[in-house]
């Protein structure tokens, strides 16, 4: 079980899709959502809530700046 | 520092007018005629009186691009060099007087083209008053003739450049910056604290604070129309330089009918020819233009309304006439003389040509 | 779910906002975007805005100036290191850095670089390696890596004809002036912290009257190598680290 649970913030207008959080997120919370924001990006979204851990992964690696992660103790 | 009178070269007088006029720093490279300015300052070494940085760069490159960046931070800052030094930096001085920042540059001309002679030479006209960068933009032109006027226009170029946010430059040539006068060094002015930049430059690239935007300094906008505004903005600051700082001097031109246009070193070659000609009978006057840039285009026009012909004598093959010629508009001939190469032509040679001139347009 | 968790004692990490808010230019998945983000973060947790002076080059990071939010000087192609060492001098207490592409720093930028690095200017230069032109649509680079195509090396870096990819960091590194030269790169979690650490301690050395501190890092270009940003980080790995490896080259 995680220790922690946590929840991943999209600024979806900032977002450019690059997924390279999802790549870089270790319990495969990210995905693709199926929307495109006003530019045209289908932007990240969480598709598996539950496992996320907060770790910030997916943030420290956004290229935009898009990411604001929360993270409590369970 | 108090003022001071003392025997000096052109090159040395614009090292110890920079220093005594508050600059904060100058950046430059070697080259012949002009080496004198940077061992000065090396020699005088300000930073332990002033503060003034002085640092040689590895290229006329480095050094106008030195000038840059400490001009983007509301300094005073200047670089000096010779013809093809100058051409080097072209690049450079085109995005000063875009991203309007004040500096001054100065170019002891030597002959050219290429890497031409080490000799004086006035050849650099048109690549200093008809833009020598890409883009539309001009550069404040002061044109010393004597010793005490590298001093002085050294001065006086840092005092329009930070009055219109634009390069300045001094333009002499090689004989000025290396023959010996006397000068009267101003007293020492002191160099602008920080809390005097922030006032007199608010647009200075320093250091933001909470309380304002970022100050961004370039040169750069993909937007034609924002590029179009830039361009118009930077025009109508050059027609009020032309409306405020035409600088110019006459000597006998009350009574001539004939009229001589000459600057720099040749205008006081020309007034020696001058003598020659009165005493021959011929009444002749000399302009000298002390601005190149804006050119004294009014003063010479109204010449041209009551002389009869004029003659532009030049260390080059004949740049400035065309803007004599622009001036006068066709209402009197006007011809050239110049000798090419590093050769300054002698008050005879001058007369010579005035002669001819005389028998032409009589 | 977990919305409830969203509240500020709960919050572990967001965009600085010297990283202002204006859209990025940068295609997706570009690494110019992290270093910007990292450079930002840098100069928060420092508490240094007001005394911080940036000098962008000519190339895709051009305008960096309107992504972080202090002042700058856009430098001409290759001049960044000349404007900074004015600058630094005039402004001996300002944290100045320049931001580099390979195209502007390595190449019609070399001089420059290499005579403010020995000078021993105590600026610090960033310095994005992608081994390739972004900005003019792929070219080839001063780095480009033999074999590697670009536009204008479309059947590969052929020794013969382009010569070698310059190690300019290695060159750097040699230099007298130099106190910190490093390699790094941002693909991964712990080489996006690594980075910062450096940056972090490129701008504290920058006080301290010791020298140049040099970062280069190893970055991908998506659409000039013209594979995903996840393949190129892939690509990247799998290539450009072997030409140039990673970690600290000097620290004095």
């Amino acid at each position: 079980m995680a220790k922690f649970k946590g929840m991943v913030v999209v600024n979806t207008e900032r977002c450019k899709g690059c997924e390279l959080c999802v790549v870089a997120c270790p319990s495969d919370v990210l995905g693709m959502s199926q929307h495109a924001n006003t530019k045209g990006y289908n932007y990240v979204y969480m598709k598996n809530e539950a496992a996320c851990i907060g770790c910030a992964a997916c943030g420290r690696v956004c290229p935009d700046g898009c990411l604001t992660i929360y993270r409590e103790k369970l | 520092m108090s003022e001071e009178v003392k025997l000096m070269k052109g090159n040395e007088a614009i090292a110890r007018a920079a220093i005594r006029c508050g600059c904060d720093g100058y950046f430059g490279y070697p080259i012949t005629p002009q080496s004198e300015v940077m061992e000065t300052l090396m020699e005088d070494e300000p930073w332990k009186t002033t503060g003034m940085v002085v640092l040689q760069a590895e290229s006329e490159v480095a050094s106008i691009n030195m000038v840059y960046g400490g001009a983007s931070t509301g300094k005073h800052v200047m670089t000096s060099s010779s013809s093809p030094g100058i051409s080097l930096m072209q690049e450079g001085i085109s995005y000063i007087a875009c991203a309007e920042l004040p500096c001054v540059i100065v170019n002891v001309m030597r002959g050219g083209p290429g890497l031409g002679t080490i000799q004086p030479s006035q050849a650099d006209y048109f690549q200093t008053v008809k833009g020598g960068g890409h883009g539309d933009y001009k550069l404040i032109t002061l044109a010393p003739s004597t010793v005490q006027e590298m001093a002085d226009y050294t001065v006086k170029a840092f005092d329009l450049a930070f009055k219109y946010r634009t390069p300045a430059m001094v333009l002499a040539d090689g004989a000025i910056g290396q023959m010996m006068e006397k000068v009267v060094l101003p007293p020492q002015r002191p160099r602008w604290t920080e809390e005097e930049i922030r006032k007199n430059c608010p647009w200075a690239a320093i250091g933001k604070p909470a309380s304002r935007k970022s100050n961004i300094i370039t040169s750069l906008a993909l937007a034609s129309e924002v590029m179009e505004a830039t361009n118009l903005k930077l025009q109508a600051k050059y027609r009020e330089i032309e409306q405020n700082e035409v600088m110019y001097e006459t000597h006998g031109c009350e009574d001539a009918d004939y009229v001589i246009v000459a600057f720099g070193l040749c205008a006081r070659i020309c007034q020696k020819a001058m003598e020659l000609a009165r005493e021959k009978g011929i009444k002749v006057g000399v302009l000298r233009p002390i601005t190149l840039f804006p050119f004294p285009t009014k003063e010479i026009k109204a010449l041209a309304d009551k002389c009869k012909a004029m003659l532009c004598v030049e260390m080059n093959a004949g740049q400035m006439v065309e803007d004599v010629r622009l001036a006068v508009n066709g209402k009197v001939n006007v011809e050239s003389f110049g000798r090419l190469g590093g050769i300054i032509p002698a008050p005879d040679e001058v007369l010579t040509a005035l002669e001819k001139l005389v028998a032409e347009n009589a | 779910m977990n919305e409830d968790i969203i509240k500020p004692e709960n919050l572990v990490y967001t965009k600085t906002p010297i990283l202002n808010d204006n859209p990025m230019h940068y295609c997706p998945g570009c690494s110019h975007g992290v270093v910007h983000k990292l450079i930002a973060e840098v100069i928060d947790e420092m508490g240094i805005q007001e005394k911080t002076i940036g000098i962008a080059p000519v190339g895709c990071a051009v305008f960096a100036y309107n992504y972080i939010d202090i002042d700058w000087e856009q430098a001409a192609h290759g001049r960044a290191p000349a404007l900074a060492t004015a600058v630094k001098r005039l402004w001996p207490d300002r944290y100045v850095f320049t931001y580099q592409g390979d195209g502007d720093l390595a190449a019609i930028g070399t001089a420059e670089t290499i005579h403010a690095c020995n000078r021993g200017e105590n600026i610090t230069i960033i310095f994005i390696n992608n081994a390739i032109y972004g900005m003019t649509g792929g070219q080839m680079a001063p780095t480009t890596l033999i074999g590697m195509k670009t536009a204008t090396c479309p059947y590969g870096r052929n020794v013969a004809l382009n010569g070698y990819p310059l190690n300019i960091t290695k060159l750097v590194a040699e230099l007298e002036g130099t106190r910190y030269v490093t390699r790094q790169s941002v693909h991964t979690v712990a080489a996006v912290q690594k980075t910062k650490k450096a940056i972090r301690k490129a701008f504290e050395n920058s006080m301290e009257g010791k020298g140049t501190s040099f970062i280069e890092i190893v970055a991908t270009c998506n659409s000039g190598w013209k594979m995903s940003p996840a393949k190129s980080n892939q690509w990247m790995e799998e290539h450009m680290f072997e030409a140039y490896p990673l970690g600290d080259l000097k620290d004095k």
